[in-house]
């Protein structure tokens, strides 16, 4: 796996926004301050968004160590950033969200990215902290998938995310068109989208890595990623015009088409699978209803076709691949030994877990027409 | 800026028509291979026909000893070709690019149209005591009527299974164009499908159980 060593180490400023994190907020800062970062070199600011809960108590148990910005007023987590990047010392800015712990090594592996010319931007892997329950292991996989996904676009220049648990940027990058969007649910994607467009690079590093809380029942899980999806079709709706205009180089030749195409691919994937459904439902029915006429069994082993055509064996060719896919993932992400025990998890992921994304995607869809001001 | 990697493009274009073109190839391989299975079976079953057509000639000139082994040899490719059309059907299914089965099926119900015409022979000169089921369906039924073909279908094989060399079994698809069986469709007056022709003159339309079938005979 890809791994760069950092020859200087510059002054990097860590923001760390939060609202209502009081449980998690001090392991937040705890992970931060015991990175192998030299101590001198980094500069630490937390924001109190007007939590309602002890989050300031806790930031302030780290006055000695932090530079706290308490706001009068919620912000949000964009217009928080953007008041912590004023203030920010460094050119090198990190960002941790308050329930995320990143590894010690993480942000040294991290900042030696942009020794490289042009780099803008550089994420981590973003792994799940929290794996008791079978939605939070769920989560894991896909976590794991994402960060591997991640590194393969960063060949062709495509990473279009780099997300709010750990990511690094070069503080002019951020300032361009003002910071943050602040009207924008998920600030990452769009942050990510105008350091592309201004042309810098985005790379990723899978050995610094990052843990989060991920959402603990499907209703929260269902609400995280219909912010995902509704933050996402508002960038792509930003960002329209640069659709195969190569004067923004990849991202408007692939980010922003890719992008696209994979929202309006599960809308179609998603009516394929609701006509062969209601055409295998209303099949039953009518057979059911003239083999009970005719008294004869329902099933039969002469309905048994073995000659499968041929769009069915390329499916199974697809799955077979995706089994590869997801294996090799959690293999070089996460450094886990496949084995039997591990086949429940995976069949549960592929079979039902992915089947949710489009029904999201349409509710997204729906609530991003008929809503008119989005909120967290 | 972060130059555009047009060679990324390519490299994607010309992985993509590779694997299209692997795909298709596969594919047209693999109902080919089935088409040439059917075509075989069929020339197989050409030469078949013209050796129990052979018979029949020969047997008309003989005297009735020699009935037994005619209807005995009658039944056999009137099973033959029933099992084929079944093979035929399920191949039909599955196959997604070639339309050549299309011509296979039209050259079956050909067939099978002029070995009822010879059975027919048979019957009378020989006073032989099976008797003809004519099955009529659509080969592009809509969908309620695809699935009511199929429990019929179903029906009809439980009954050629229960009355065996008692009946020959005649499946014709009266949407293809064929002048025979259309001449079979008027003479019969059918008008919806499925539709069920016992004995060339009990009519019966709709789905109906084997013991309901059984009392006709």
């Amino acid at each position: 796996m890809e791994s760069r060593v950092a020859t200087v180490f510059p002054k990097i400023s860590v923001l760390i926004p939060a609202w209502n994190e009081e449980k998690t907020i001090s392991k937040t800062i705890r992970a931060v301050l015991d990175s192998d970062y030299p101590r001198d070199k980094l500069e630490l600011i937390v924001i109190n968004d007007k939590s309602a809960d002890n989050t300031l108590e806790e930031m302030k148990k780290f006055k000695d160590e932090v530079t706290i910005i308490d706001n009068e007023e919620n912000l949000g987590k964009a217009g928080s950033l953007n008041k912590a990047i004023k203030l920010a010392t460094s050119d090198i800015i990190a960002v941790v969200d308050a329930d995320s712990y990143p590894n010690k090594e993480s942000i040294k592996q991290m900042v030696a990215y942009f020794e490289e010319e042009g780099v803008g931007a550089v994420t981590s892997a973003i792994l799940v902290k929290n794996r008791e329950k079978r939605l939070e292991k769920l989560q894991a996989v896909e976590y794991a998938i994402i960060a591997w996904t991640r590194k393969l676009l960063q060949f062709i220049e495509g990473i279009y995310v780099t997300p709010g648990p750990l990511s690094m940027y070069k503080k002019e990058a951020m300032l361009l068109d003002g910071g943050f969007d602040t009207k924008n649910l998920t600030e990452d994607i769009e942050m990510t989208w105008k350091v592309l467009k201004y042309g810098y690079k985005v790379r990723i590093d899978l050995n610094s890595k990052v843990y989060c809380s991920s959402p603990k029942t499907l209703r929260v899980w269902w609400k995280q990623r219909l912010r995902w999806n509704l933050g996402g079709l508002q960038t792509m709706i930003k960002y329209r015009r640069l659709i195969f205009n190569p004067k923004y180089g990849m991202m408007g030749l692939f980010v922003v088409p890719f992008f696209i195409t994979t929202f309006f691919l599960s809308l179609l994937g998603l009516s394929v699978f609701f006509y062969i459904l209601f055409k295998k439902i209303f099949q039953s029915y009518f057979m059911t209803k003239y083999s009970y006429i005719a008294e004869s069994s329902f099933l039969r082993a002469d309905a048994l076709n073995l000659n499968a055509n041929v769009f069915a064996l390329f499916a199974t060719l697809l799955i077979f691949f995706g089994i590869l896919y997801l294996i090799y993932s959690q293999k070089y992400v996460e450094g886990k030994k496949i084995g039997v025990r591990d086949i429940p998890l995976f069949a549960l992921y592929l079979l039902i877990y992915l089947t949710l994304y489009p029904f999201v995607l349409v509710h997204s869809m729906w609530r991003f027409i008929v809503t008119k001001k989005f909120e967290w | 800026m972060v130059k555009p990697q047009k060679d990324v493009f390519w490299k994607a274009l010309v992985y993509t028509i590779i694997v299209f073109v692997l795909g298709v190839f596969a594919g047209y391989l693999l109902e080919e291979s089935r088409v040439n299975k059917i075509n075989d079976n069929f020339q197989q079953l050409l030469i078949e026909w013209d050796d129990a057509e052979a018979q029949l000639n020969y047997y008309q000139l003989l005297d009735e000893d020699f009935c037994d082994l005619a209807i005995q040899q009658n039944l056999k490719f009137g099973d033959e070709i029933y099992q084929r059309g079944l093979k035929l059907e399920e191949y039909e299914s599955a196959n997604r690019f070639l339309d050549e089965l299309d011509l296979e099926k039209k050259k079956y119900n050909l067939l099978k149209t002029k070995f009822f015409i010879s059975s027919k022979t048979i019957k009378e000169k020989c006073d032989a005591d099976y008797e003809f089921v004519f099955y009529f369906y659509l080969d592009t039924p809509e969908f309620e009527t695809k699935e009511k073909q199929r429990v019929v279908s179903r029906v009809l094989m439980d009954l050629k299974y229960e009355l065996g060399d008692e009946i020959i079994l005649m499946p014709l698809a009266a949407d293809m164009d064929i002048g025979v069986i259309n001449i079979l469709v008027e003479k019969y007056n059918v008008q919806e499908y499925p539709t069920v022709i016992i004995k060339e003159n009990i009519k019966i339309t709709g789905v109906h159980s084997v013991d309901e079938l059984m009392e006709f005979f």
